[in-house]
């Protein structure tokens, strides 16, 4: 029983992870049709900034990071994204690669290529001991950080005259640009949110890998694209769907494969989601979008 | 209120729309008819800045717009009730109504939508429900609605009929009759021709991206079908 709901614990942590990367790429996909491969490379910026902010205090530092994100997600925005709107998917998708190579070298030759370690507070990887489960700080902080950001963009869509013109962008974005909807407005907007999510998930990464370096976003954004392409790409609650899949997913298979086998346990898990969209190729919730 | 002058309209490499010439008095109804393919929702995306004319221009208020965006056309008072509907169906009725209403500023917009289900009472019972659940005629009113919320100077109309139960179609030309008394300033694209031109105060007939002729009454209409269509059976007889 301890052994099962420490999988379940564990499969929760990973799954909130990975709806923090998801999320952001499932908005902008939904809004504007682009898959964004440079996500990834945001949060390579979080980390660097952890890295580059080491000296100040950990909350001062965690802000300062999530700002630069944030202005790095606005200009990635502006200078990249804003010129080819509305071109061909295939398009928009050359130029994510584009810009996630670019920061890629950027730093690469700004940082080098050793990683460079960031300390976090030792409490973050240490667990505490509930009734015989295992939980790490970061696992408490990874679910409390996903709660807060699904929660408030729920409330956020459902409340706010912004939300508001964000669901209807993301329907019909043409549409929405003719009843006065400014569309510099929320896909700037769009952009700046899933700027603070790549920084709130640069900062769960750093506590679990110790370091910035200049590839780290590949691994996460494969992840965040998988769970939204399980999901239907541009549905919110796909996106959530899929996450929550992947990380029971990865756990489950970690549980249930044989030793030797456990060190491939991705190779299932990536075959399991190519079964499922080999039987759903529109993933699990599509959205209801008709694109124009 | 609206003047078109030598408007011409691409797809790439295709031309759609031929030099059109048009204009919209104040409170004038004006209705442009013509088949499949005539130009006709080209026509209205270009005025809604959908799409950017290849050349000629088009004044709103006396003032140049061709180019603008339909963010900023809409805030110039012209307001599109676009084929199709396109009513936000993952949004609820309400929501489509306060959307509609993005432009505006002003204290009034709660007064405004309670205005609209008035009006439209169907709108009121299903406030609270996703548009997508509502059927043709309704989400018809429904995006008609959406479109006053912006206080418009100028109405386009889109095709309001297409696709309706004949009892629906008779309620969308009543309530167009209805705006036209209250002084609202339209521009009717229609399939339905002989509604149209019975409605209107002028009516241009559309035909291969051109205009063909301007009509005030049925006769005009029978005369148009004759020499254009080869019968009356091309331009909206049906109901």
């Amino acid at each position: 029983m301890t052994a099962l709901l420490q999988h379940v614990v564990d499969a929760i942590g990973l799954a909130s992870l990975y709806a923090l990367l998801a999320l952001p790429v499932a908005l902008i996909y939904g809004i504007m049709g682009l898959v964004n491969f440079a996500h990834g490379e945001l949060i390579m910026i979080g980390a660097y900034g952890l890295f580059i902010f080491a000296a100040l205090s950990l909350p001062l530092a965690i802000f300062l990071m999530i700002a630069v994100v944030i202005v790095a997600a606005l200009l990635m925005e502006r200078s990249a994204f804003r010129p080819v709107r509305g071109s061909t998917p295939e398009t928009l998708l050359v130029t994510s690669f584009a810009v996630s190579f670019l920061l890629q070298n950027l730093a690469l030759m700004v940082f080098g290529s050793r990683p460079k370690s960031i300390e976090t507070p030792g409490f973050l990887n240490k667990a505490v001991s509930v009734g015989g489960i295992q939980i790490e700080g970061v696992t408490i902080l990874s679910v409390v950080a996903a709660t807060v950001f699904i929660g408030g963009l729920v409330i956020f869509m459902r409340r706010t005259n912004f939300g508001m013109a964000m669901r209807a962008a993301a329907e019909d974005f043409t549409m929405a640009r003719l009843v006065g909807i400014r569309a510099n407005a929320v896909i700037s907007g769009t952009f700046a949110i899933s700027g603070a999510m790549a920084g709130v998930a640069a900062f769960i990464l750093v506590v679990q890998g110790g370091s910035a370096f200049a590839t780290m976003g590949l691994a996460p954004v494969i992840i965040a694209f998988v769970a939204t392409m399980m999901g239907g790409l541009g549905s919110f609650s796909g996106a959530l769907l899929g996450a929550a899949l992947l990380g029971a997913g990865t756990v489950a298979f970690e549980v249930v494969l044989p030793t030797q086998l456990r060190s491939s346990r991705e190779a299932f898990v990536y075959g399991g989601v190519l079964v499922l969209l080999l039987i759903r190729p529109q993933g699990l919730i599509p959205s209801r979008k008709e694109r124009v | 209120m609206l003047r078109v002058d030598s408007l011409e309209v691409r797809y790439g490499r295709l031309v759609a729309v031929h030099g059109i010439s048009l204009e919209v008095g104040d409170g004038e109804c004006v209705g442009l008819i013509g088949p499949n393919g005539a130009g006709k929702t080209t026509t209205l995306s270009a005025i809604a800045g959908v799409l950017s004319p290849a050349s000629g221009t088009i004044e709103i208020g006396g003032e140049s717009v061709g180019g603008e965006p339909p963010e900023a056309i809409v805030r110039r008072g012209v307001s599109l009730v676009p084929e199709g509907r396109r009513i936000f169906t993952t949004l609820t009725v309400e929501e489509n109504l306060r959307i509609g209403s993005s432009t505006r500023k002003d204290g009034e917009v709660d007064a405004d939508i309670d205005r609209m289900m008035e009006r439209f009472p169907v709108l009121r019972r299903y406030a609270a429900t996703h548009a997508g659940k509502l059927s043709g005629g309704e989400q018809q009113q429904l995006a008609i609605a959406r479109a006053l919320m912006s206080r418009p100077r100028l109405l386009l109309l889109d095709e309001p009929s297409l696709g309706l139960a004949p009892l629906m179609v008779d309620l969308v030309f009543e309530l167009v009759a209805q705006l036209r008394e209250e002084g609202i300033t339209m521009l009717l694209v229609e399939q339905n021709g002989r509604r149209t031109v019975d409605l209107a105060d002028r009516t241009y007939v559309l035909a291969g991206g051109r205009i063909a002729m301007v009509a005030t009454g049925v006769k005009d209409l029978e005369e148009v079908e004759r020499a254009y269509f080869g019968g009356d059976a091309a331009v909206g007889t049906e109901a």
